[in-house]
């Protein structure tokens, strides 16, 4: 799937949008070495995290997204700080979500010393992640390109709803969530930092930005 | 198209739209907790698989609707120097599709004899010679998107694009596509064709930065 690629927006607003992740991660059975992925995602300022642990047998998705607290959560959506996830002995590797590209860079870096063999993959602006490439001396090695969408476009929700919702690859952010948490926002019936907390909950796989989802929604309203 | 109708309080799923994602029972948004999942039998079970990213498919043992395509490929070794991968993500952004949408444009790329990718999903529904579903009643099935993976040696990057151009004519939802280029010191390989083609692609998407073990260069 490719859940990460298709992220719209200007080259000033994607700047703030990166995503580094692992694929194929099951082929590695040393579990110390996938704690060791996560803990070095968690190390740069990630603003999402998604990992799991093992729970009565079975694998448990583990979520952090900045602003999210439990008193949050809702069905089967539940949120972990940064600690709780520390805590779990067992960890998988995962996916971490950046704001810019220094903490992009730095978890490139150790996570390229620290030499796990997982095949990784860096989400955002060509130029910006190549460059971060080049620096820490590794690929770029494959790219997935966008080369937008053909059909009946008339179906699409406007652009600016769009560089919300394709945060989520999936697309579990339906564009009528979104307009409805923005015109609560818009009557003060709910800040700007509550409404994209419940976006960024519909994305099971915790590839959504909401630090990002925040300003394009305040850009919006304003 | 929203699969909601509102009478009064109450809200009804419109069974014929709705694609199975599951996501009004999973956030727990119903006061009197009436979502519930119902078992699915064929061809609806196709919805959830491809709707649900939490479903798995049976066919293939991974959730998602595709496959690791180019995550994996400093591992795999899946695409070659003078090779290109597509996707061809039918039903996204948000649109949905009818599975009978994306066997048309499917029809239309057999023709030019790509090579599906034997390990995603679609290509588990379809005849990979003529592109065609193997059973035509999951046409009718609406999911939220599926992916059309498949290679094909570099030069035949032109044709397959203009046969995908010629399918968004006819196709009633819309398609987001995804190309696939290995790099070399550096470069996108493919990329001097696609300008040259004025096949425009956006300034952001995925690098595999290959520090996969064992890497294949």
């Amino acid at each position: 799937m490719t859940h990460s690629n298709h992220r719209r927006g200007s080259r000033e607003s994607l700047l703030d949008d990166y995503i580094i992740f692992t694929s194929g991660a099951g082929r590695i059975k040393d579990r110390a070495k996938h704690r060791k992925q996560i803990e070095i995602l968690m190390k740069h300022n990630p603003v999402g995290i998604a990992t799991s642990t093992m729970d009565n047998g079975t694998r448990k998705r583990l979520r952090y997204v900045k602003g999210w607290d439990n008193s949050k959560d809702s069905g089967i959506f539940e949120s972990s700080t940064l600690e709780e996830i520390k805590a779990h002995e067992d960890l998988s590797a995962g996916s971490g979500v950046y704001t810019n590209l220094k903490d992009v860079k730095a978890a490139l870096k150790e996570l390229k010393e620290a030499d796990l063999g997982f095949s990784i993959v860096c989400t955002g602006i060509f130029d910006q992640v190549h460059e971060a490439c080049k620096d820490v001396g590794t690929g770029p090695h494959t790219v997935n390109m966008s080369a937008e969408s053909f059909g009946r476009m008339e179906h699409l929700p406007e652009p600016k709803i769009l560089e919300i919702t394709t945060m989520c690859g999936h697309h579990m952010v339906s564009p009528y969530l979104v307009k409805h948490l923005i015109s609560q926002v818009r009557r003060t019936r709910m800040s700007t930092g509550d409404a994209v907390i419940e976006m960024a909950k519909q994305c099971t796989c915790n590839f959504f930005n909401a630090v990002r989802a925040e300003k394009l929604i305040n850009e919006y309203i304003s | 198209m929203p699969s909601f109708s509102q009478y009064g309080k109450k809200a009804v799923i419109d069974q014929d739209e709705c694609v199975e994602c599951g996501e009004c029972q999973k956030c727990g948004v119903c006061p009197v907790d009436a979502h519930y999942r119902p078992k699915y039998e064929w061809p609806r079970v196709l919805r959830w698989y491809w709707s649900d990213p939490l479903a798995v498919f049976p066919w293939t043992g991974i959730g998602g609707r595709g496959t690791q395509e180019m995550k994996t490929n400093d591992v795999t070794g899946r695409f070659a120097d003078d090779e290109v991968g597509f996707g061809v993500e039918v039903g996204r952004p948000g649109v949905g599709t009818r599975l009978s949408e994306a066997e048309k444009i499917s029809v239309k790329l057999a023709t030019l004899g790509v090579q599906y990718e034997p390990d995603s999903p679609w290509t588990k529904v379809i005849d990979p010679i003529s592109g065609k579903l193997r059973d035509p009643k999951a046409g009718g099935e609406k999911v939220l998107s599926c992916i059309l993976e498949f290679k094909a040696p570099m030069e035949k990057t032109v044709p397959i694009w203009n046969t995908l151009m010629e399918a968004s004519k006819e196709i009633d939802s819309v398609f987001t596509v995804d190309i696939i280029s290995k790099c070399k010191d550096g470069k996108i390989l493919l990329k001097p064709l696609l300008d040259e083609e004025g096949i425009k692609v956006r300034i952001n998407g995925k690098t595999n930065v290959g520090l996969g073990r064992p890497l294949i260069p």
